[in-house]
């Protein structure tokens, strides 16, 4: 093929009807409560290991609900299980229970 | 035992509208206050937003029309029991507990308002346990008599507010959103940058709902004119510092990173729960409590002053969390309501 100089650059933007969102309702059964979420961030401004590693419950999990799963696994493995970020969710989402679903699905 | 068109149950702005319209609607009231004076919370505010009109200006003029009006003011009174049969209102005055008053009225008005969410409630934000954190209604009292100082006497140089405080959150048993919180924060943001030269102030949000007219201007003034840093992400706990500062935790959600700050003194927004009597009120006479406090209306459009009980009627707060002119508005329609029932029982 004649290289013309040109290249195509990739969008970074999510493609929503692309994505692939089994697997977030897979998880939406560990606790449905997780459709309510309401991104507030309480969860990870209290997190022992988002402190110090790039671990971040919202995102993670947001992440996965638009179909984007790359390192997800990883991500949720630096997760401690303490609970902090369940006693003060105001939506009372069962967070542990959602990164031991993460650990599962990936 | 007196008789009157309508017993009012609350002597704050809607219980003073609501008598300040049966006044000139040709109908004779008498209100129950519990405190000792009138005006309920509204009184015990400086300014009011999106105007910054004077509190005490509002209540001084409803105030004058409710005693210049055809109406009886029974104050430090609680109700003791109502009858919804014989539209019988019982009372006693603070200090003699052994008389009970009774008021008939053709109607009953109830506008007893709200209470505030209590902050303690929220253990990783520490009121009552750090001594440089307090709530939006002790700092409205301090604007009020003028001087705004943390708990060592000093004037702020930073001050963080919290939104959402006991509203919108599963863990207190509130999930239902108090309104008025995030254009008060607003409010009393400007005002301290009004008042203390150089503050540095934060407010950490989840959603500013600026809801009514004039209050998203007012949000925007408060961006540009005076500089107030609103950060998004839910407080997830507070901490008191050696030197009695107090430092914040949180996630700033939107670069997705955890964010901590420490300042002088933290404000709580508190939210708006239902007043402690409805159950009482709700149980002698047959009225439906909503989950969240809040006595809920025959339906949230046409009948949000009409209780399911023909001859009791709701204004303002009592029935949801409500601005001041909504609540004002809520009782003038109450009245409205209570006065083609009242021309009903003539035709009969």
């Amino acid at each position: 093929m004649i290289d013309f100089g040109y290249k195509t650059i990739v969008s970074r933007a999510i493609n929503l009807d692309n994505a692939d969102l089994k697997p977030s309702i897979e998880l939406f059964k560990e606790d449905d409560m997780l459709r309510a979420c309401i991104g507030c961030g309480g969860c990870t401004g209290a997190c022992t290991a988002a402190a110090h590693t790039s671990f971040n419950f919202r995102k993670l999990h947001t992440l996965i609900r638009r179909g984007e799963y790359a390192n997800a696994k990883e991500e949720a493995e630096k997760c401690m299980l303490c609970g902090k970020c369940q006693m003060l969710c105001p939506r009372g989402i069962n967070t542990r229970k959602i990164i031991l679903g993460i650990r599962k699905l990936f | 035992m007196k008789q009157y068109d309508i017993v009012i149950i609350g002597g704050g702005v809607a219980g003073m509208q609501a008598a300040i319209t049966a006044t000139n609607s040709g109908l004779k009231s008498i209100i129950i206050e519990s405190d000792s004076i009138l005006g309920g919370k509204v009184a015990h505010k400086n300014s009011l937003f999106p105007t910054f009109a004077s509190a005490s200006e509002l209540i001084d003029k409803m105030t004058n029309s409710v005693t210049n009006g055809d109406i009886e003011i029974s104050l430090n009174s609680t109700v003791t029991s109502i009858d919804k049969e014989k539209s019988i209102v019982a009372f006693k005055i603070k200090g003699d507990d052994s008389t009970i008053s009774n008021v008939q009225g053709k109607t009953i008005i109830i506008a007893t308002g709200y209470k505030f969410f209590d902050a303690r409630l929220k253990q990783e934000y520490g009121y009552g346990v750090y001594d440089n954190v307090i709530t939006s209604y002790e700092l409205e009292e301090m604007l009020k008599k003028g001087e705004v100082l943390t708990h060592e006497g000093k004037s702020p140089d930073s001050v963080a507010f919290i939104h959402c405080v006991g509203s919108r959150d599963t863990k207190v048993g509130n999930e239902h959103c108090s309104r008025v919180c995030c254009v008060t924060g607003v409010k009393q943001a400007i005002e301290l940058c009004q008042k203390i030269d150089g503050v540095r102030v934060f407010n950490f949000y989840m959603d500013m709902r600026m809801f009514g007219i004039g209050y998203e201007e007012m949000y925007k003034s408060a961006q540009q004119d005076y500089q107030v840093r609103f950060i998004r992400g839910r407080v997830s706990e507070l901490s008191q510092n050696i030197d009695n500062k107090v430092r914040l935790k949180a996630e700033d959600t939107l670069i997705a990173r955890p964010i901590s700050i420490t300042v002088d003194l933290v404000v709580l927004l508190v939210g708006m729960c239902g007043s402690d009597s409805n159950c009482k009120f709700a149980k002698d006479a047959d009225l439906t409590v909503r989950e969240n406090g809040f006595l809920r209306p025959v339906n949230a459009f046409d009948g949000s002053t009409l209780s399911g009980v023909d001859n009791i009627f709701y204004a303002g707060c009592i029935e949801s969390p409500k601005n001041i002119s909504e609540s004002i508005n809520h009782a003038t329609t109450a009245v409205v309501n209570a006065k083609c029932y009242i021309n009903s029982l003539g035709e009969i």
